[in-house]
């Protein structure tokens, strides 16, 4: 079913909305949770919370990317639980551990500036990726994927998906500079 | 350490407000690997260079390599051959028309109709042609009238008849197919 339509059901109210959002992209929202939370039953909460969230956005949005839309809330989601569940309350494991290698050295800035405008800040510096860059990035970064999931997607090796990570997070780290002291 | 992991985890977060264009292109995207099979693509170079070489070997060879012989002569020597016709001892220019050759060595005949005459006689003056360049004299042939009058290739381009004798003419005169066929025709 065409993400208009399933967006449409939401507008109209029509109760079997969620069921068609569930059928289209609950295995994905699942697999999102669960590469960030790594317990089914958190997973499948998330994904739940993530349907009421859209129930309650929806008519106020119409989201153009019902998918990205729906990532967006149960990554969130995953992450808040994650956090909540684990003694050192950090989400995204190891994950999020590689992303130290893109603090910028100047942290005063980084740390004052609004999450929004730091989104901003990552889109710029993806709109000048190519694409099969981007989207390796974001398949890591937003989706969680492991090494052998990006390996099987983007049909490369360990090494050079390994690789392709490290200068993408060198060039993050050097774009997040000349921009945050630019300021 | 833990303002790193704090500063990452930001990052991480923010990671999550990315614009939902990228989200969505890489939402299922699979890379499909290009088909460019190795073996195939090699066995049919292969192809190609084989088909090349036999192509040249045959043009080098078999066509222009003795570009003396064309195909209707190779074609008259074979007929004339094909038929194992007994050598003849003796030729005698005044008992009736017929076609003599001379190959291996040696002179054979066949006697004619007045048709197969005259029309021997047609394709020889017509259908020949001089390629000016010299060859072996393994095949000549000549076509007699009963009368002691000869009539060979060579006397289109040159005037006159050979009487009584067999002349030996210049064997750069080649044969029109039409010609060798009818010779088959006439052997069989």
């Amino acid at each position: 079913m065409d993400d208009s339509v399933i967006v449409e059901m939401y507008w109209q109210r029509k109760d079997d909305a969620i069921a068609k959002t569930d059928e289209k992209y609950g295995k994905m929202l699942n697999g999102i949770s669960m590469s960030v939370l790594g317990c089914r039953e958190d997973a499948e909460e998330c994904v739940s919370d993530t349907y009421l969230t859209a129930w309650r956005r929806m008519p106020s949005e119409r989201p153009m990317y019902l998918g990205a839309f729906l990532s967006k809330i149960v990554r969130h989601f995953s992450i808040d639980r994650y956090r909540k569940n684990t003694a050192e309350k950090r989400g995204g494991g190891e994950v999020c551990d590689e992303l130290t290698e893109c603090i910028p050295s100047n942290t005063d800035v980084f740390d004052e500036i609004e999450n929004n405008e730091l989104s901003k800040l990552i889109d710029s510096f993806l709109s000048r990726l190519d694409e099969e860059k981007r989207m390796i990035f974001v398949r890591r970064y937003f989706y969680n994927d492991s090494i052998e999931d990006i390996c099987k997607r983007f049909s490369v090796s360990s090494s050079k998906a390994k690789s392709v990570l490290f200068r993408l997070r060198e060039k993050l780290k050097e774009q997040l500079e000349v921009q945050l002291y630019g300021r | 350490m833990a303002d790193k992991n704090k500063r990452a985890e930001k990052l991480y977060d923010c990671i999550g407000g990315i614009r939902d264009d990228y989200i969505a292109n890489a939402e299922n995207y699979t890379k499909v690997k290009a088909f460019y099979p190795k073996k195939l693509l090699v066995s049919l170079a292969a192809c190609v260079v084989v088909l090349i070489m036999v192509t040249t070997f045959s043009d080098v060879f078999l066509k222009s390599g003795d570009s003396s012989v064309n195909d209707a002569e190779i074609s008259l020597q074979y007929v004339l051959e094909k038929y194992e016709v007994e050598p003849t001892e003796k030729i005698d220019l005044f008992s009736g028309k017929k076609l003599i050759w001379y190959s291996d060595g040696e002179y054979r005949e066949k006697v004619l109709t007045q048709k197969q005459y005259t029309r021997l006689t047609s394709y020889m003056q017509s259908g020949f042609e001089d390629v000016k360049e010299s060859r072996d004299e393994e095949c000549l042939v000549w076509i007699c009238d009963g009368r002691g009058n000869v009539v060979t290739p060579y006397l289109k381009t040159s005037e006159g008849n050979v009487y009584v004798n067999l002349f030996s003419y210049r064997a750069e005169v080649m044969p029109s197919k039409a010609f060798t066929e009818y010779v088959e025709k006439i052997l069989t």
